[in-house]
């Protein structure tokens, strides 16, 4: 029953979808409407679940007195903060102040640091070991000086390359990949509804 | 052959510092390298040309703070372009942290005397991803009752006649991660032109959907933003930053040609000794 | 001083960098759940409160249920409404790849043959399918439209690469406007 009653309501739930789109059924249409509106509130929820995991999680450090703990009290603080600021009102100065100078900032920091490790790669790892790796190599570095003004000023043609490798070997690969991935979606798809694929429920019974 | 052999041991800490220094010198000083407009940026910039005054179009604010950078320079540049033209821009976000960043854009053009609720609106984030944009396509009042503000949404007079996505004349969307197929499968029954704007990663991944039209144009990245701004006559952030683009793609290339050379020198080395 | 504090850790690990990764962690945490009860509030609470629209309580209580998760002896309730999200998320994506992914793409990928570039693609895209079939032996002619699609996929990967440097360093050069153009300001 516990893991039979939700494998069925999401096959139940996934063939009134599909039905739906294919055939102009109008009771049909609604329902569909109302539990899409629905999942839009359930995984509104699901926003709350990872901030309150977090919290017990946190708190659990603190109270354990763990290593280390001064950053969980940073970031329980910066969590509550956030969410009083927040739900105030949304244009609360705090809570845009949070969102301009911490998360902005902070994201972008976080997001950008790989460039220093693609360049440590590019200097460590990206060896021409065979002819593959040359024509990867190659591919990459024409993109790169035709996609940045100074590839046009070292040869005129670096860009009208870049973009004969976007329009025409990159097309093939990519859309060889979409079809591959078209057929997965579906395949994954159907197995879902049907019942064979229950990753979703977790391991336990 | 020592100093070639050399050349592949330097600490990863120098060249992190080369990095910094050689992108904040072009920052400072410019070179002004001139920037030339890619066929993709001319047929993005042609179709929102061909709007009209009055003209509704959705836009979906689909990344993170983290990814400004990379894809805010086109959405600002759009979104000039279309309070130019006195296009409605209907905005919503299908990541949390983009309605912030679109409440920041519209009440920047407030500023500028642009009126909410007549040239603009802001319908907020909704949860969900997929099955919300689902949601949303299918019947924009019921998905989002309020707006970002808290006002009804039926109150304004934007919102008149806009009743499923087939009724704005356009859709766009700016994302660090949604792929281009999503927007796509949720609108295909509209066959309405949809505008991609991605972070520079997912640029490859467009392009077999703008060959078969179901994308009417992308822009890709920072570049595109430039490209953007100069087609629209207004340079901002992103053509301040190509020379600093152009550096640091000179400086990686430069990486893999040492580190390639000192790969070859060792072989060779290893080779000779090994005879 | 926050940025500063990231990029201590490519120094080293250190304190101020995991400080600054648990405020970003508590910012971002507490920013979503405010977005996602700003959701509630205005589609489930106003209208069974301002409108009576009693049918509503149900996504109320089963996105409770999603809390059910952290209790152990009712963590099975959990699965339901995870269950329904997961059904309409396979169905509606199932729903709309088989025309704007898979139909819409082949019908594309057939051009005239009349000159290299098209051939290029159309040979390509087989290419690379060809490369893709792992669940049986591969005979002669699909191991060579795999050997070509590999090359195909090298090149792809090269764009790719390409394309992922410039839009880190893109991203990083933003970080520098904002440090020094912003903060410092000696970037006009």
């Amino acid at each position: 029953m516990r893991r039979e009653v939700p494998v069925f309501l999401a096959g139940a739930v996934g063939v009134l979808m599909i039905i739906e789109y294919f055939f102009n059924v109008p009771l049909m249409r609604s329902w569909s409407t109302e539990i899409q509106n629905w999942a839009v509130i359930i995984s509104a929820f699901a926003l709350g679940l990872g901030a309150v995991g977090l919290a017990r999680n946190h708190v659990a450090r603190i109270s354990q007195k763990k290593p280390d703990s001064i950053n969980s009290v940073l970031l329980i603080v910066t969590l509550v903060v956030t969410i009083v600021s927040g739900i105030a009102s949304r244009t609360n100065p705090t809570f845009l102040f949070i969102f301009n100078n911490v998360i902005t900032p902070l994201g972008s920091a976080f997001y950008a640091m790989v460039a220093f490790f693609v360049a440590s790669s590019a200097y460590r790892a990206f060896r021409a070991r065979s002819l593959e790796a040359v024509m990867f190599l190659v591919a990459g570095t024409i993109v790169m000086l035709g996609r940045a003004p100074v590839g046009e000023i070292i040869w005129k043609q670096f860009p009208v390359i870049t973009e004969w490798i976007m329009k025409y070997p990159n097309l093939a690969g990519m859309r060889g990949f979409q079809i591959g991935v078209a057929v997965g979606v579906i395949g994954v798809g159907l197995r879902v509804l049907l019942g064979i694929d229950r990753s979703y429920l977790g391991g336990e019974a | 052959m020592d100093t070639i052999l050399k050349l592949g041991r330097i600490d990863r800490r120098v060249l992190y510092i080369l990095m910094v220094v050689l992108l904040l010198w072009p920052l400072i000083k410019p070179l002004g390298l001139p920037v030339s407009v890619s066929s993709w940026t001319r047929q993005a910039y042609g179709k929102i040309d061909g709007l009209k005054a009055g003209d509704r179009v959705i836009i979906d604010f689909n990344y993170p703070a983290a990814g400004m950078a990379d894809v805010h320079p086109q959405t600002a540049a759009i979104f000039n372009h279309l309070m130019k033209k006195n296009v409605r821009v209907v905005a919503i976000a299908f990541v949390d942290q983009g309605a912030t960043i679109a409440d920041n854009l519209i009440r920047s053009w407030e500023a500028q005397g642009k009126k909410y609720g007549e040239d603009f609106i802001h319908l907020g984030y909704l949860a969900g991803g997929e099955t919300a944009m689902a949601a949303f396509v299918r019947d924009i009042p019921k998905a989002v009752p309020t707006d970002y503000r808290g006002k009804p949404v039926s109150s304004w007079p934007i919102m008149e006649g806009l009743k499923t996505a087939g009724d704005a004349q356009m859709l766009m969307y700016f994302t660090t991660s949604l792929l281009p197929e999503t927007w796509i499968r949720q609108t295909s029954q509209w066959k309405m032109p949809i505008i991609g704007g991605v972070i520079t990663v997912m640029g490859p991944q467009g392009e077999p959907f703008l060959q078969s039209g179901q994308l009417a144009g992308l822009l890709v990245g920072m570049r595109c933003g430039a490209e953007y701004e100069i087609m629209s006559k207004a340079p901002g952030p992103a053509v301040a930053a190509m020379d600093a683009q152009s550096i640091g793609h000179l400086l990686i290339i430069v990486f893999i040609i040492f580190g390639n050379i000192a790969y070859f020198a060792e072989r060779q080395g290893r080779k000779r000794s090994g005879l | 001083m926050l940025t500063l504090a990231a990029y201590s850790f490519l120094y080293k690990e250190n304190r101020f960098y995991r400080a600054a990764e648990h405020i970003y962690v508590g910012a971002g945490a507490g920013y979503s759940l405010v977005m996602g009860y700003t959701n509630v509030l205005n589609k489930a609470w106003n209208p069974i409160v301002q409108k009576g629209q009693i049918q509503m309580l149900i996504p109320v209580i089963l996105g409770l249920l999603l809390f059910a998760r952290f209790t152990k002896s009712v963590r099975w309730l959990a699965r339901i409404p995870l269950a329904l999200l997961v059904g309409m998320g396979a169905a509606i994506a199932l729903r709309g790849a088989v025309e704007a992914q898979f139909i819409s793409q082949v019908r594309a990928t057939m051009v005239p043959l009349t000159n290299i570039n098209n051939l290029l693609v159309v040979t390509g895209v087989m290419g690379v399918l060809c490369y893709f079939f792992f669940t049986f032996p591969k005979n002669r002619p699909i191991q060579i439209g795999a050997s070509y699609g590999r090359w195909m996929i090298m090149i792809t990967m090269g764009a790719a690469f390409g394309n992922a440097v410039m839009g880190r360093i893109s991203l990083f050069i933003g970080v520098l406007q904002f440090m020094f153009g912003q903060w410092i300001q000696i970037i006009k």
